[in-house]
């Protein structure tokens, strides 16, 4: 009972770090966020609770609970700060409006596909209590092996013996906190964080749509993102990439947050830049998206200007931070080389860029991925071609407010594709695996891009009703009622 | 009605086609979700390994555990890899060697294909059921 008790000041520790975060940005700019708040909140505290964690691991060792203090001691620490810094709390802009004129209509639909949604997941997580191959073989592999290697864990668990051992620890960093809480190594704790990252992704693209374009597109990108089986099944896998596909959405959220914000203040761009480097705790694909934004920001920087972009590229580096030392540690000290590309050598990296066979197996992959029977989510139908047949009825928003966040997404979303196609181009496995390792990865690295791109097309077409058009196109947040 | 209140319920109709593609998609896997079962074999098997790792005891587990295969793990197949990883997650921290030349304690899973020859030295056997044996070196 203890346990349980503890585990839950942890849990609402590691949270509450998150939406203080959150909070102080917040106060800092003046803006009240609400559920978007604690949509970011929720994982940005998961991450900072593992990377606590895996500096409490190197200073105490695996069996400790020092973990628990550090967490309470920063959020004691962020409060105050809170409390000192804003006592007056801020004089907030208000939100704005929201001209939903169809919520008795819609509020129950909405209810009844979320609970669908939610009966599904947790049906499908039931029937995969120890995960997907991927879970048990790496990430609650990794879990178990600190958990129970004790003092000895750096020895054991990056032994040549295990494999990917140089994949970042979010994952089994909070699966471990959680069962030394505990004091058992239960299946439960995956399971859980696999369905609250699930459901946190959803909330956080509910939550952000509602924000930049309107409550019936928010619906609606809610809908096709809880409709997509390979979400749920990916979710009850527990694989890493729910989350990581919710930390590539909450950093542009929170660059969409900078960019509407009435004030300069850059704040939202050092939490982006935490929330990125949390991108590369999570996965190795989190590196490719940090350089991805950073890339974005600076393509999209004619639209505010270059003395500007120095400023914000300095705010998001010194915001990924803590993260980016944390898995900089992590490989010089312990990881051995990546799998993909420690095996590589120039002459086989230039030789590959060349391979005329290679470019056509992995264009034929990406063209199967994306508009093959069933599409990389797994759909019965694919909502794609909806998609663009909404897009060619109603339009793109010619008057976009949030100008440069739509590029910022729309540039990362590129940039990543091209990033993954060229990871598959030059890695360092042959030919001959390489159809292999297309049919295992690549509809779950299509799926990581997935929320985002629901974010960027829903913020680019116009709304589905007129009225909300209206809203939407509205000036500027200072000419909101107060 | 003008062309913008004809653009205005075509923009209406493509939303709804839109939404109600995806409440079929969601009711689909919500059907498919139910009384289908998942691979439960991956938790009965993990019971098996953890009572050969609670049959090890703190010296025991020093020593070479090996899976009797007769290749290197890159070269199993991937159903094969499957299972030794299986034992791997299972056993957990002891390490498993997947060859035949473990000195002290052998693996023997009678699902790897082709079934694996025991080498003449394992002569102490523990069955512990649905293909899973713990072999010892003769003394």
């Amino acid at each position: 009972m203890i346990s349980i008790i503890e585990c839950l000041i942890w849990i609402a520790a590691s949270i509450g770090i998150g939406c203080c975060l959150v909070e102080l940005c917040a106060a800092r700019s003046c803006e009240r966020l609400g559920a978007l708040g604690l949509a970011l909140g929720f994982g940005l505290g998961v991450g900072s609770s593992a990377c606590l964690y895996f500096i409490s691991l190197l200073i105490f060792g695996g069996a400790s609970l020092a973990f628990v203090w550090m967490n309470l001691a920063l959020l004691t620490v962020l409060l105050i700060l809170r409390v000192l810094l804003y006592r007056n709390g801020g004089v907030r802009t208000p939100s704005p409006p929201s001209p939903f004129q169809y919520r008795d209509a819609l509020i129950p639909i909405l209810a009844i596909t979320a609970v669908v949604f939610i009966l599904t997941v947790f049906l499908r997580s039931s029937t995969f209590i120890h995960g997907g191959w991927d879970a048990w073989t790496f990430w609650n592999l990794r879990a178990r092996w600190i958990f129970r290697s004790g003092a000895d864990w750096p020895a054991s668990v990056f032994s040549p013996l295990l494999a990917n051992t140089d994949y970042p620890l979010l994952l089994p960093s909070t699966t471990v906190q959680a069962w030394n809480l505990l004091g058992t190594e239960t299946v439960y704790v995956p399971v859980s964080i696999g369905i609250a990252f699930e459901l946190g992704t959803v909330a956080l693209l509910l939550a952000v749509l509602w924000r930049f374009s309107s409550p019936m597109k928010s619906i609606l990108g809610m809908l096709l993102l809880m409709a997509t089986p390979l979400f749920i099944d990916l979710g009850a896998y527990q694989y890493g990439d729910v989350p990581i596909a919710y930390f590539f959405l909450s950093t542009l959220t929170l660059i969409g947050l900078h960019d509407s914000a009435a004030s300069d203040r850059k704040e939202w761009l050092a939490l982006a830049g935490f929330a990125a480097g949390l991108c590369c705790w999570t996965k190795n694909e989190g590196m490719l998206f940090a350089g991805s934004v950073i890339m974005a920001r600076i393509f999209t920087a004619r639209l505010s200007g270059w003395r500007n972009l120095a400023k914000e590229l300095l705010y998001i580096v010194v915001g990924a931070g803590v993260p980016v030392a944390v898995l900089f540690y992590f490989r010089h000290a312990y990881a051995p080389p990546s799998v993909m590309f420690g095996s590589q050598t120039v002459r086989g990296f230039i030789s590959q860029i060349f391979e005329a066979p290679r470019h056509a197996m992995i264009l034929r992959a990406f063209i199967r991925s994306v508009i093959g029977f069933g599409g990389f989510g797994n759909w019965k139908i694919s909502p794609l071609p909806f998609m663009a047949i909404y897009a060619a009825v109603a339009g793109f928003n010619k008057n976009q407010r949030y100008s440069r966040f739509l590029s910022t997404c729309l540039v990362s979303l590129l940039l990543m594709l091209a990033g993954y196609y060229a990871v598959y181009l030059t890695e360092g496995i042959p030919a001959a695996k390489l159809q292999q390792h297309l049919d295992t990865s690549l509809d779950r690295l299509m799926f990581q891009l997935w929320p985002m791109f629901i974010l960027t097309y829903f913020l680019a077409v116009r709304n589905p009703l007129p009225q909300e058009n209206v809203a939407h196109s509205q000036p500027s947040p200072e000419s909101w009622p107060a | 009605m003008g062309m913008k209140g004809k653009s205005e319920i075509g923009r209406f109709i493509a939303a709804s086609v839109l939404a109600v593609v995806c409440m079929l998609n969601l009711v689909s896997k919500f059907m498919t979700s139910t009384g289908q079962g998942g691979p439960s074999y991956i938790g009965f098997y993990d019971a098996k390994f953890a009572e050969i790792r609670s049959e090890l005891t703190r010296a025991d587990s020093a020593k070479t555990v090996g899976y009797l295969v007769e290749t290197g793990f890159e070269n199993l197949s991937i159903e094969n890899q499957g299972y030794f990883l299986q034992a791997q997650y299972g056993l957990a921290p002891i390490f498993l060697h997947p060859a035949t030349d473990a000195d002290k304690f052998v693996i023997l899973d009678a699902r790897i294909q082709p079934a694996p020859i025991v080498p003449s030295r394992f002569k102490a056997f523990k069955i512990l059921g649905d293909g899973i044996f713990l072999l010892k070196a003769a003394q």
